[in-house]
């Protein structure tokens, strides 16, 4: 067991920002507040090999948009009500909060709720990265529904699901009441004993952004950034990463009848990058080919700051160098590629791996053949 | 000095006047290019006229120098000498000399050479008789001053080797005439750093050793430190740990890693074929050697890295041979009177306990210590279980993309049963199931039953806490050992080369397996 303590905030910020993938939201604020209220306390991060088997956890999160929750900070009191209504429809005692989406500001509302019930996290999560739905899980893939959930909107408002309904059909249900109820809401559900999370989890979410996040504080260069992030990610569940590109950004362009929007990258070169993204980076391409392609994470740092930034924060003329990092494998088999792969965005694709794009850059030498 | 030696020789050899009087040199008009014959008296004002002692005076310029030559009335030698055979000696002499002042500031041959120095990518200093710089190049900037340079390599004696500065080993040819040094070319062995570029597009492959235990991190650190020096280093552990991969892991980070690495098997390679492959062999220095001589590894590894593996497994005579390597740097070929130098970092490996064989007189206690100037014990896969699952997902996704087969995962029970297994063939045999599995599987999820039946029997030999050692297989129960032999069989094949692996895998020798394969009656 290892305890999170007021340390980890600053690495979990550029770690969160970094899985995010673009997209996945920030709360400053709500990272503040979180080092406020470790100042004198710590929060228990049980790895998933040390959950208990009976013990039942609780999925907990934000729903909607990040930058409302800026400006109406949760104080973590909904998460106490929401997490003890839960408890009274199913009947469970909680003994843990779960991570659902193990980046941007869903790493850390977990953190908030944990602090509130004193229950401690497992470290773990079911998106391996920001996505943008619900059934984008691997709870989705094991066939276990997000339901029983309950549902908190801006406005204090409660909303039950408790009936195992399926997740794309709450997904629409749950988008539904936060976008006529202040764009913003939180939830518990995914009610599941540790039997199941150490199955259904990917694991070490936490401890893996704190390293990447540790990789951004500590660089003095990029060049030093990257060797540190290639280390740190090639001994992890992804992979090594790649740097797809680098160079300033030209245009910002919105496809207004599509979802996509677009950044035009151009190298000192004069090569052209084009990122396409929703809420978060889905592809690029480069010379009229595939660059990188969800699920597969693409991310973005900013070569002047030397930090990760999200798809809202690029603007024209921005230094920007792209890095691709491997999604793990349980988002890469075949019966998740049908729920996260570059079809599910609306691009009529199949899935190019990073490894099978950049053979070179992959070639690992190793002896064992 | 080529004056006087000049002069010299004129004067004893043909018996020639070269000291004339003042008062006659100014009376002799000097020609402004090639040479000028001039009989007696040499002007007609000349003052001296009749008693001029001589009959033929000659003058010539050599090198923007004056020379005149007389030739006396009265000879003091007897040697006959006549004035058309000295002008044609004078006339060779002269194309000799202008050659040789071509040669000496030819600036054509000195731009071609700078050329070629261009097109290398390394630093390189031609120095002539005196220390003097005709060609260099540096590609990037030395805090090495030249004559620092030159002091060393003056300094080293041999006529070839290499000498270490603060910029880098440099590799020299000295080059001599009648035992003198006429010059000596320099140049930088080991590979310049390539300039740090904005952009971090790596053209080199990655090289991962995947592992997140602390020990095992502890050791990646330490092997980090000292990939970089030039410093021996032997590596220890089990078979299948992982220590060819460790040691080309120390030869990627070192300065060296675009230079050779040269993997030698010790144990692989017959006694008596081990010295020529080691060290190599001169022509005709044996019944049916090579033509022309074949190098040895050391030559070949030369400004790299040479690995021996199973280097407990070599022959104590030749131990003997390798540590005068170790000691001198310079490797004589069989059959060779001269040795070579050469510049190579060792990396030596064993899964042998050393310091038993060193008891057992089998090892010589002076290589030991010479091998043993880093020693690094590489733990075997049981004592760090907590990386199994992440070796599994790496050699998973990597043999998925080898075999161009979508990506699968292992279930949670497979997971239980490959991290409760006690892996006796280390990472090696994690990797060979993990190809067996990926082989078999053709779903996304590879469940217990794609697994080699071995593990799903339980473990091969004993309790996963019990520290095996190889030795432990051939205690086996022997239907579980007949068992084994035929998942192996059926997985490797039935070559012979199939059958090393298989050995090699169990931990045995050949024969061992062999008597085995006859026993079952597997043959």
């Amino acid at each position: 067991m290892q305890e999170i303590t007021r340390e980890w905030i600053e690495p979990l910020w550029y770690g969160s920002i970094f899985l995010g993938s673009g997209g996945g939201g920030k709360s400053h604020l709500l990272a503040i507040e979180l080092q406020k209220a470790l100042q004198n306390r710590s929060i228990s991060l049980l790895s998933l090999e040390e959950l208990p088997e009976n013990d039942f956890f609780c999925g907990t999160g934000l729903f909607g948009s990040p930058e409302l929750c800026e400006e109406n900070l949760p104080s973590g009191l909904e998460a106490g009500i929401i997490i003890e209504e839960l408890e009274k429809h199913t009947g469970f005692k909680f003994k843990g909060i779960s991570i659902v989406e193990g980046a941007g500001v869903n790493i850390f509302y977990p953190l908030l709720a944990a602090l509130q019930t004193g229950l401690p996290v497992a470290d773990g999560d079911s998106m391996g990265r920001a996505f943008p739905e619900l059934q984008m899980t691997t709870y989705h893939l094991e066939n276990l529904a997000a339901a029983p959930l309950v549902l908190i909107d801006g406005n204090y408002h409660l909303h039950y699901f408790l009936d195992k309904q399926d997740t794309f059909l709450l997904e629409l249900n749950t988008r539904q009441i936060i976008g006529q109820q202040g764009g913003v809401g939180y939830f518990a559900g995914f009610p599941y004993p540790g039997s199941v999370l150490k199955r259904v989890l990917l694991p070490g979410t936490l401890n893996f952004a704190r390293e990447i996040g540790e990789c951004f504080l500590q660089a003095d260069n990029y060049r030093e950034l990257f060797t540190m992030l290639l280390e740190v990610t090639s001994n992890s569940f992804y992979g090594p990463i790649i740097e797809l590109f680098q160079g300033t950004v030209k245009k910002i362009s919105t496809f207004e009848l599509a979802k996509w929007k677009s950044a035009t990258i151009i190298s000192p070169k004069g090569e052209e990058l084009q990122l396409l993204y929703q809420y978060e980076n889905l592809l690029a391409f480069k010379n009229g080919n595939v660059a990188a392609s969800v699920p597969d994470l693409i991310s973005a740092i900013d070569l002047n700051e030397l930090k990760p930034v999200n798809n809202n924060e690029i603007y024209e003329g921005q230094r920007l160098a792209l890095l691709g990092l491997p999604a793990p494998l349980r988002l890469r088999i075949k019966k998740a590629l049908d729920v996260v792969g570059p079809q599910c965005f609306g691009y009529r694709t199949t899935y190019l791996p990073l490894e099978k794009l950049y053979p070179n850059h992959y070639r690992n030498k190793e002896v064992f053949s | 000095m080529m004056r006087k030696d000049f002069t010299e020789a004129l004067n004893e050899i043909f018996g020639l006047v070269t000291d004339l009087p003042k008062k006659c040199l100014s009376l002799i008009p000097q020609p402004q290019i090639g040479y000028r014959v001039l009989s007696t008296p040499c002007t007609p004002t000349c003052p001296e006229a009749s008693t001029c002692p001589y009959n033929l005076i000659l003058t010539f310029k050599l090198k923007d120098e004056g020379f005149w030559v007389a030739f006396p009335k009265k000879r003091e030698n007897n040697v006959t000498i006549t004035p058309a055979l000295l002008l044609k000696f004078l006339l060779i002499v002269l194309e000799n000399l202008q050659a040789l002042e071509q040669a000496v500031d030819n600036s054509l041959v000195k731009n071609a050479l700078q050329f070629l120095a261009s097109q290398l990518d390394t630093n390189i200093f031609l120095f002539d008789s005196k220390g003097q710089v005709i060609v260099s190049q540096s590609t990037s900037p030395i805090s090495l001053s030249t004559f620092d340079l030159w002091e060393k390599l003056n300094r080293a004696g041999e006529p070839e080797g290499w000498i270490e500065t603060t910029e880098g080993n440099f590799y020299y040819r000295a080059f001599t005439k009648n035992g003198r040094i006429e010059g000596i070319l320099a140049w930088k062995t080991e590979p310049i750093q390539p300039e740090e570029t904005d952009s971090y597009f790596s053209k080199d492959s990655i090289f991962i050793i995947p592992g997140k235990n602390p020990r095992f991190l502890e050791i990646k650190k330490l092997v980090r430190q000292i990939a970089i020096t030039n410093n021996t280093v032997l590596l220890q552990g089990e078979s299948g740990t992982g220590k060819e991969l460790f040691a080309r892991y120390i030869h990627y980070l070192s300065p060296r890693k675009d230079r050779p690495f040269i993997a030698i098997n010790c144990a692989a390679i017959p006694d008596n074929l081990l010295e020529s492959e080691l060290f190599g062999y001169e022509d005709g220095s044996f019944t049916g050697a090579r033509r022309g001589g074949k190098p040895g590894k050391f030559e070949l590894a030369n400004g790299g890295t040479i690995f021996l593996d199973e280097i407990g497994d070599m022959p104590i005579q030749l131990q003997a041979k390798l540590l005068r390597v170790l000691e001198e740097r310079r490797v004589e070929r069989i059959g060779a009177t001269v040795s070579y130098p050469v510049d190579i970092r060792i990396i030596a490996a064993t899964n042998k306990n050393l310091q038993e064989l060193i008891d057992a007189k089998l090892f010589r206690e002076d290589l030991f210590f010479r091998l043993n100037v880093f020693p690094v014990h590489i733990p075997p896969l049981r004592e760090r279980r907590d990386d199994i699952p992440l070796l599994l997902d790496f050699y998973l996704k990597n043999i998925c993309l080898e075999q161009n087969k979508p990506f699968k995962i292992f279930s949670p029970e497979a997971i239980q049963i490959l991290k409760n297994y006690h892996w006796p063939g280390n990472v090696r045999e994690l990797k060979n199931v993990v190809a067996y599995a990926v082989s078999l599987c053709d779903g996304d999820i590879i469940t217990p039953s794609f697994l080699p039946k071995y593990l799903l029997n339980g473990t091969l030999a004993g309790t996963p806490q019990t520290p095996v050692i190889t030795i432990g297989v051939q205690n086996l129960e022997s239907k579980k050992l007949k068992e084994r032999l035929e998942i192996l069989l059926g997985e490797y094949g039935h070559s012979t080369q199939a059958k090393k692996l298989i050995a090699q895998e169990l931990g045995v020798s050949l024969a061992t397996l062999y008597r085995w394969l006859n026993k079952y009656r597997l043959k």
